[in-house]
């Protein structure tokens, strides 16, 4: 079964880039801040893996994640934070909240889908055993 | 809601025990039910903040039960919260199609609900007045496309004597193919295969390495510099006069900087007379008539006449950011304004530049902008320059 990749991220740009490298491997859907990420996905929508930018408006990355991870339906899906702060204070705080992993722009786009089939991979593993 | 504000919650369901977290915790207040009949008319009655139900009641499941809520009264604001045994994805998302606000499987943490319940309270006045509305279009505009098959298809006819003779001369004049193909990044991050006439040898990538071993010898030179005399002031016969002190060794000046000018040519690959290109070559480069077969690329749609420079993936990878994935926009020219910019000032600009320049075209660009850049480029292509 193809997975599905909420990619949330306020640059248009980005996020088309984003759905350029993973569109050919997953079904990816694009949201450009927190609300509407979550708003989409209070609906109904549950992705299999969360890709998102920190500075954002409306609701930002921490916020987003915040409430993610306070959901029951979400709380367990993997995120990764894609974001133009390389600093590791701010790494921290967000793997402390949970994230699987982060990602500094700019990135190379082959480590990210190389990161992603990491984590599905895994994720099968772990429904096999 | 108030920031310290009771949270009166209605729990309908067998085992209060599964959520004995919330019991225990001050900020909330609980009204527990069994019968969803006695449920009912409790909350027409009272105002609570959220309603958490167990998935199997006693006659029908709590997805019933919510959309039966629904319909009868305006407590469907409610907060509605589904209480799992164990995880079911196909549950959850029913649940959440329905209008649940969330679904959880026990156990229940009070730190998770509390903010949870804030939250919502809080989306649910924001939802009201936020309309999701979305502008993805990026599409390029039909006339650009028209523009581009028109002028290249012409260019092409046109040019095709003059191409012809080139593709003979460079089969006749070395082995190998005609096209030289490489991997281009462009518009939207399309990769594809970008094509020139071929101006080396077959294999230049190897006679790189001996190029670069040629030049090794300039800088075995400035080592040798330190410690010894200069041999054209031992030529002439009088000693070196300026002296610089280098890690202690005495230095004469004049040979120093000269090594040290043949060490900084060594370092680019771009050689004078680079032995890897071929006469013909040389000949297309100067004229830039090896770029012409990117009226291909332009006729199948990989680029544009006017645009942004084709870049190869390393330096694509660099533009992942916020700022540079702009460049993107805009598709990959024959010419644009780094051609333009880049000829006119006759001297390399550097990175930043290039990449605000592209950015700049991504958002500028119209119609007029590209006709500009046209008839900016025609005397541009006649001042001899390798680009």
């Amino acid at each position: 079964m193809e997975k599905n990749i909420l990619v949330v991220d306020d640059t248009l740009m980005m996020r088309k880039l984003i759905k350029r490298f993973l569109g050919q491997f997953y079904n990816v859907r694009l949201e450009e801040n927190g609300l509407d990420a979550f708003l989409s996905m209070q609906q109904g929508y549950i992705p299999d893996l969360i890709i998102s930018d920190i500075q954002m408006p409306k609701m930002d990355g921490f916020e987003f994640l915040e409430q993610v991870k306070s959901t029951g339906f979400l709380k367990d899906i993997p995120v990764i934070m894609l974001s133009s702060i390389d600093e590791s204070k701010v790494r921290v705080k967000f793997l402390k909240l949970g994230v699987t992993d982060y990602l500094v722009k700019p990135f190379n786009p082959e480590e990210l889908v190389l990161k992603v089939n990491n984590i599905f991979e895994r994720m099968n593993q772990y429904v096999q055993n | 809601m108030e920031t310290n504000e009771l949270l009166k919650i209605v729990y309908l369901g067998s085992d209060s025990n599964k959520i004995a977290a919330l019991y225990n915790d001050k900020r909330f207040k609980m009204y527990k039910f069994t019968e969803a009949f006695a449920a009912s008319s409790f909350l027409k009655k009272e105002k609570v903040h959220a309603i958490i139900c167990d998935l199997n009641l006693k006659n029908f499941t709590g997805i019933e039960y919510f959309e039966n809520l629904h319909k009868n009264s305006k407590s469907a604001k409610i907060i509605f919260f589904l209480l799992l045994e164990k995880y079911d994805k196909d549950i959850i998302k029913t649940a959440l199609k329905t209008g649940i606000d969330d679904v959880y499987v026990v156990p229940l943490y009070a730190d998770t609900v509390y903010k949870r319940i804030k939250f919502l309270s809080e989306i649910k006045r924001i939802r009201k007045h936020n309309k999701i509305k979305r502008q993805e279009k990026y599409k390029l505009h039909w006339s650009k496309r028209l523009f581009d098959i028109v002028v290249a298809s012409t260019a092409l006819i046109l040019l095709s004597p003059l191409l012809l003779i080139v593709m003979i001369l460079i089969k006749l004049e070395s082995k190998g193919s005609i096209f030289y193909v490489s991997k281009r990044v462009g518009r939207g991050y399309k990769i594809f295969d970008f094509y020139k006439f071929r101006s080396m040898y077959e294999g230049a990538d190897a006679k790189l390495k001996e190029v670069k071993n040629s030049n090794q010898y300039a800088q075995e030179v400035i080592s040798e510099t330190t410690g010894e005399t200069c041999p054209q002031c031992e030529k002439l016969g009088h000693p070196c006069s300026p002296i610089l002190y280098i890690d202690g060794y005495e230095v004469c000046e004049n040979h120093y900087l000269k090594s040290k000018k043949n060490k900084i040519k060594s370092t680019f690959i771009k050689i004078e007379n680079d032995p890897r290109i071929t006469k013909v070559g040389k000949f297309i480069r100067n004229t830039s008539i090896d770029e012409l077969p990117q009226l291909i690329n332009v006729l199948k749609g990989d680029m544009s006449i006017v645009g942004n420079r084709p870049l190869p993936l390393y330096e694509a990878e660099l533009l992942t950011t916020d700022e540079w994935s702009e460049r993107f926009l805009a598709p990959a020219g024959l010419t644009g304004l780094w051609q333009v910019k880049k000829r006119g000032k006759s001297g390399s600009m550097s990175a930043e530049e290039r990449k605000q320049l592209d950015n700049y075209y991504a958002r500028k660009s119209s119609f007029l902008f590209d006709l500009k850049l046209i008839f900016m480029t025609i005397p541009a292509l006649f001042q001899s320059e390798t680009v």
